[in-house]
């Protein structure tokens, strides 16, 4: 930002966001990376010999012997959980049963088609959730103010998988603009990016309403409306850009259930992602396939909440410090 | 929000009584099915995939089953894996969130951190592992569902909680004499029961929507059993063919999920005077 | 005022304004007058439409409430009823507003240099804009320029940010001042400061002031003229001097008396000498500290330094200090509500923490605690039956139904409520009436020891005045012994023999309350007194 005096103050680099609060964040993130790795250690041991999980159904015994011994399941738990910290560290996972080979480079091959779904999705819903909740805050039509809104809260009780049946419903069986599953490029990615927008832009509309809301009683709008400042320029500065600190935070929050949504999706649209993927793994009881899944939503939900933390603090300075 | 005192002539409005319809009817139907409906898993193969009708409402899948049969049905699994989650996550979130306003310090720092777990650990990965790796019979479903909702209950619980333990009135007590059984009794649970309520059908429509997300997935309650989410799962196939077979037994899960959201939202207005912070909302 | 009051022209001039919230009238016609150079003070109890009608002049009345009738003439220029562009230029050009609250009134997430920069006239251009900038800072008494300019709202003291918020309302060159209760919410040293600016910056700069307040000291310092209002009229104006000197009005006699200045002492009680020799409550070396959450992160607070104090039976000792003093810290650990880092304290002779527990009972019985906000301080669903029930059954074990229910009328009796009142929720009582409740609940216990914190400091004048004469009278009756939380000196001169100054955790000075407020001797206690408004009353 740049001051109005000139010069404002000795200008040296600064990081937008401090480091203490980034690396505050990472650490958390690392944490929860552990946790879940750690929960996978436990339901697999939970099941008794996880050597008999990680080899096809039909192995002879003397197989399963060798992997027991070879992934160390005979030895005590601490140790077996060391091991398997290192197994991941590694990324030398033992072979997934279908593709019979290293499932890591599968899991992050299906990567970027999930973020592209994901990234659009996210789009769609931003902007639509947060035109919704604008409206329904600061419209001086009361039709405006109630109705989309009303229509985005409706969709709050509608299944994610059934928002996708609905539009595959309408759009691909009734009016076959689009395809059903198994779509690809850009006609293929209409459908499940719309389906993952709609399971969350009720939450960005109310999130986003309540902390216009909020801000528009705060004491700060009557001095800025003291100033004489042009309407638009009273919404962007001060109403708006006030709300979005609390309305990503809030996003920071639902990360997880919209991350369930796209799993969802993706498994609704036969959408070839990491979602699709582990979905699939489950049914096919491939679980060293399983476990690479788990592991790579689980570091990616960690990012993605670093982002958002390191969004919210730049828009909100009280975060900063 | 900091206080929950009774608004006197205020009701649950349209919206709640429309919800509370909505639930009574779907509960009396799931309850009494053996009694109003036949068996769920009765195949006629000469009727397979037909279009709703007045022999069948709901049509008929492709084993010719009959899909109203088997929504109803389905509605058991449902609402008793929904409603068993709920009241689970309830009583956890509930007694974790007292208990860390009541006491305090490291009480309080756990349970919040507890909840900061949950966060990050999303439904879905924890789903996935645990039905995956434990199988996918009704306790781990749930206690995925338990583990997924609780914390609804508990922010809704704990923030309201919290502003009563700082409220003056509470230090007053103290002063008179109370301990913190007093305290909890007298105060603090009075001023929660009502919020209760509120959380209590939040957290079990989400329970429900997760319930039949897993459904669908097939992580849930195994075929032959009908289950919701499953039903649509298993409709997809032919939704270009009879497309009947997936929508309803979604409609019941949004209808259901629905009547659960319109009658919180109505005991919200009634018990606060506004709309309770919702999923996600701090 | 000498050079620049020759001018006589007029800056505002109100007309039987009347503002209403949809079909229901608030204020009923009301006439202002303020000339170039002076001041003009609003004054008035809450609730009196002070606050619109100054909102409505610069036209920030919230969305709901309306002006109704009347006429707005601003530098000559009258104002259409409808804010048309025209009008909002115009008022934007001419009138400056200062608020109550400093700190939330700016804008948390901008630095304070674009929010300056902001309220400068639309289309300053950059080097323009730096320039005034520095020149609006340094009118405020600014001293660190760069800093104050690169800092966010929240890294400043509310004194500073008041200081900031004067700048932004002179940034446009006004010809009227507006000042909502500008300093309520500062402490008292630093309300003197922003109150002298205003001054200065009126006889500078020409300004016509319009002060509101609900403080008579304040009016009575700082303004030439004054117009009292109640119920949303004006019940009388006039000058200053002659309105406080010689009220006509019934109200303005109601609001003068009730000025804690001006309440007449009630002598304290004969037996209070006597018993004066014997201590109930001795403090050693009273230490807490707090570590709170800064910017340069965990940082340690100390709210208490080492407190040495001794209260006689039947004494009444006023704590006074500002925020942060750590008054309120003394006052919650001599009752219980939180501990010491280190330290004693004895309470008939008898040290708290090595109490058996009948002697702990005996305590809690004894030491009872009056709360500053009447609003949090009872449970909004408990009648008030229920809440004096409380105590009587904690404390009393084994009364009967009928003993609690005769001890709650007595209760009510002796705070002066009417006994139907036992089935009142917090809801349907006012302040007064609910600060009342919290008396009663404190006396149910049968104390000997009374802590106040603040007990009237959110309650209106005249509330205040009456609130405090039975606080008088309580005292003499039971023979309570009093610990008198207060940061306004004269209520303390009102109600305790003795005071003691409290000063970032430590006592700076503590003797007879007359021997103090005549000759104080410490220099912080000289600026306390100095600060105190209404010297000219």
């Amino acid at each position: 930002m740049a001051s109005v005096l000139s010069p404002p103050l000795p200008r040296t680099f600064r990081l937008p966001v401090s480091g203490r609060y980034l690396g505050g964040r990472l650490l958390t993130g690392l944490v929860a990376v552990w946790g879940a790795i750690t929960l996978v250690f436990f339901a697999l041991y939970s099941t008794g010999n996880p050597a008999l999980l990680l080899v096809p159904p039909d192995a002879p015994p003397d197989e399963v012997e060798r992997l027991t011994r070879v992934l160390g399941f005979d030895r005590p738990i601490p140790e077996q959980y060391v091991t398997f910290l290192g197994t991941v560290l590694t990324g030398r996972f033992p072979d997934s049963i279908r593709y019979g080979e290293n499932p890591l480079p599968i899991a992050l091959e299906k990567v970027p088609a999930s973020l592209a779904l994901g990234a659009t999705g996210l789009l769609i819903g931003t902007l639509l959730g947060g035109l919704i909740g604008y409206w329904s805050a600061t419209a001086r039509s009361s039709w405006l103010r109630r109705g989309p809104l009303g229509v985005a809260v409706a969709f709050e009780s509608v299944p994610t998988f059934f928002i996708g049946i609905l539009l595959v419903l309408v759009f691909a069986v009734n009016l076959g603009w689009f395809p059903a599953t198994n779509g690809r490029g850009l006609p293929g990615l209409v459908l499940p990016a719309v389906t993952l927008a709609l399971a969350f832009i009720p939450a960005i509309a109310r999130v986003f309403r309540t902390a216009l809301l909020d801000v528009l009683q705060a004491e700060h709008i009557r001095t800025a409306r003291a100033k004489g400042l042009p309407h638009h320029l009273l919404v962007r500065r001060h109403v708006v850009a006030n709300a979005l600190g609390t309305t990503l935070n809030v996003v920071g929050i639902q990360a997880g259930v919209m991350l369930g949504g796209a799993v969802v999706t993706e498994s609704v649209f036969g959408w070839p992602g990491i979602g699709q993927l582990s979905i699939n793994a489950v049914q096919n009881r491939d679980y060293p396939l399983v476990i690479v899944c788990v592991l790579v939503i689980a570091a990616g939900f960690v990012l993605i909440n670093l982002l958002v933390d390191v969004l919210a603090a730049l828009v909100e300075p009280r975060l900063r410090s | 929000m900091t206080t929950a005192t009774l608004h006197k002539g205020r009701t649950i409005g349209i919206g709640g009584w429309i919800g509370a319809g909505i639930l009574t009817v779907v509960v009396a139907a799931t309850v009494l099915a053996p009694w109003i409906t036949g068996d769920p898993l009765e195949q006629h193969l000469e009727i397979l995939l037909q279009a709703p009708s007045a022999a069948h409402p709901f049509g008929t899948d492709d084993l010719g089953r009959d899909l109203l049969t088997r929504t109803i049905h389905g509605g058991r699994t449902a609402l008793t894996i929904s409603v068993m989650s709920a009241v689970l996550a309830s009583v956890l979130g509930l007694s974790l969130a007292l208990a860390g306003a009541l006491f305090g310090g490291w009480v309080d720092a756990i349970s919040g951190r507890l909840a900061d777990v949950q966060l990050a650990v999303p439904s879905i990965v924890l789903a996935i592992v645990v039905l995956s790796f434990v199988g996918n019979s009704f306790g781990p479903i749930v206690l995925v569902l338990v583990l997924g909702s609780w914390v609804l209950t508990f922010r809704v619980v704990r923030g309201h909680a919290r502003a009563v333990i700082e409220q003056q009135y509470v230090e007053a007590a103290r002063v008179a004499g109370a301990g913190r059984a007093a305290i909890a009794w007298r105060h603090l649970i009075p001023s929660v029961l009502p919020l209760l309520a509120v959380a209590f059908t939040l957290n079990a429509s989400y329970a429900l929507l997760l319930e039949s997300s897993l459904g669908y997935l097939g992580l849930g309650v195994q075929p032959p059993q009908p289950d919701w989410g499953q039903m649509v799962a298993a409709g997809q196939a032919q939704i270009f063919t009879a497309p009947w077979i997936a929508f309803f037994p979604g409609l019941a899960v949004v209808v259901t999920s629905l009547g659960l959201q319109l009658l919180g939202d109505g005991l919200a207005e009634r018990f606060t005077g506004g709309p309770v912070t919702r999923r996600g909302t701090k | 005022m000498t050079v620049v009051a020759t001018r006589t022209e007029t800056v505002l001039d109100v007309r039987d304004l009347r503002i209403g919230l949809a079909d229901t009238p608030i204020v009923h016609g009301v006439d202002i007058r303020v000339p170039a150079g002076k001041s003009v003070g609003l004054v008035g109890e809450s609730g009196s439409g002070k606050t619109l009608t100054a909102l409505a002049i610069a036209g920030l009345l919230p969305p709901a409430i309306t002006i109704t009738g009347g006429t707005v003439t601003l530098a000559g220029k009258q104002l259409s009823a409808v804010a048309d562009r025209h009008t909002t230029e115009h008022r934007v050009a001419t009138i400056g507003v200062v608020f109550q609250n400093p700190t939330p009134s700016l804008n948390p997430r901008m630095r304070i240099s674009k929010q300056l920069h902001e309220a400068l006239p639309q289309g300053t251009g950059r080097r323009e804009a730096a320039a005034r900038i520095a020149e609006l800072l340094g009118l405020v008494g600014i001293t660190d320029i760069p800093k104050t300019l690169h800092a966010f709202p929240h890294e400043l003291s509310g004194g500073l940010n008041q200081r900031v918020v004067i700048a932004m309302a002179l940034a446009r060159d006004p010809k009227l001042l507006i000042a909502d209760e500008p300093t309520t919410a500062l402490d008292v040293s630093v309300q003197a400061q922003v109150l002298d600016l205003v001054d200065s910056l009126r006889e500078r700069l020409g300004l016509g002031v319009l002060l509101v307040s609900h403080d008579i000291g304040i009016i009575a310092d700082r303004t030439d003229e004054v117009h009292v209002m109640s119920e949303g009229r004006i019940v009388e104006s006039g000058p200053t001097a002659d309105v406080l000197r010689a009220p006509r009005h019934a109200y303005t006699r109601q609001l003068l008396s009730a000025t804690p200045s001006r309440l007449a002492r009630v002598a304290p009680p004969a037996k209070a000498a006597e018993a004066a020799q014997t201590p109930q409550l001795t403090l050693r070396d009273l230490r807490r500290s707090f570590s709170v959450r800064g910017r340069e992160g965990r940082t340690k607070h100390v709210a208490l330094d080492g407190v040495d104090l001794t209260l006689h039976r039947g004494q009444a000792i006023g704590l006074v200090g500002e925020s942060g003093s750590g008054k309120t810290t003394l006052a919650r650990i001599v009752v219980g509500l939180e501990r010491a880092d280190s330290g004693e304290v004895r309470h008939d002779g008898l040290e708290l923490s090595k109490q058996t527990r009948e002697q702990r009972r005996q305590w809690r019985r004894d030491v009872q605690y009056i709360f500053q906000d009447p609003y949090s301080s009872l449970d909004p669903r408990l009648s008030v039956a229920q809440t004096l029930r409380e105590p009587l059954e904690l404390n009393h074990r084994g009364l009967s139904r009928a003993e609690v229910s005769r001890r709650i009328d007595a209760l009510l009796d002796e705070v002066e409520l009417p006994r139907d009142f036992r089935h009142r929720h917090p809801s349907e009582l006012s302040g007064g009436q609910r600060q009342r409740v919290g008396i009663a609940r404190a006396l149910a216990s049968e104390p000997t020891l009374v802590i106040a914190d603040e007990p009237v400091s959110a309650l209106d004048l005249s509330v205040q005045a009456r609130i405090l004469r039975l606080l008088a009278r309580l005292r003499a009756e039971r023979d309570l012994t009093y610990l008198f939380i207060s940061h306004d000196l004269a209520v303390v001169r009102y109600l305790c023999d003795d005071v003691v100054v409290l000063r970032d955790g430590r006592i700076v000075e503590q003797g007879r309350t007359d021997d103090v407020l005549r000759n104080p001797r410490d220099p912080y206690t000289q600026t306390l007194v100095d600060a105190i408004p209404g010297g000219s009353l």
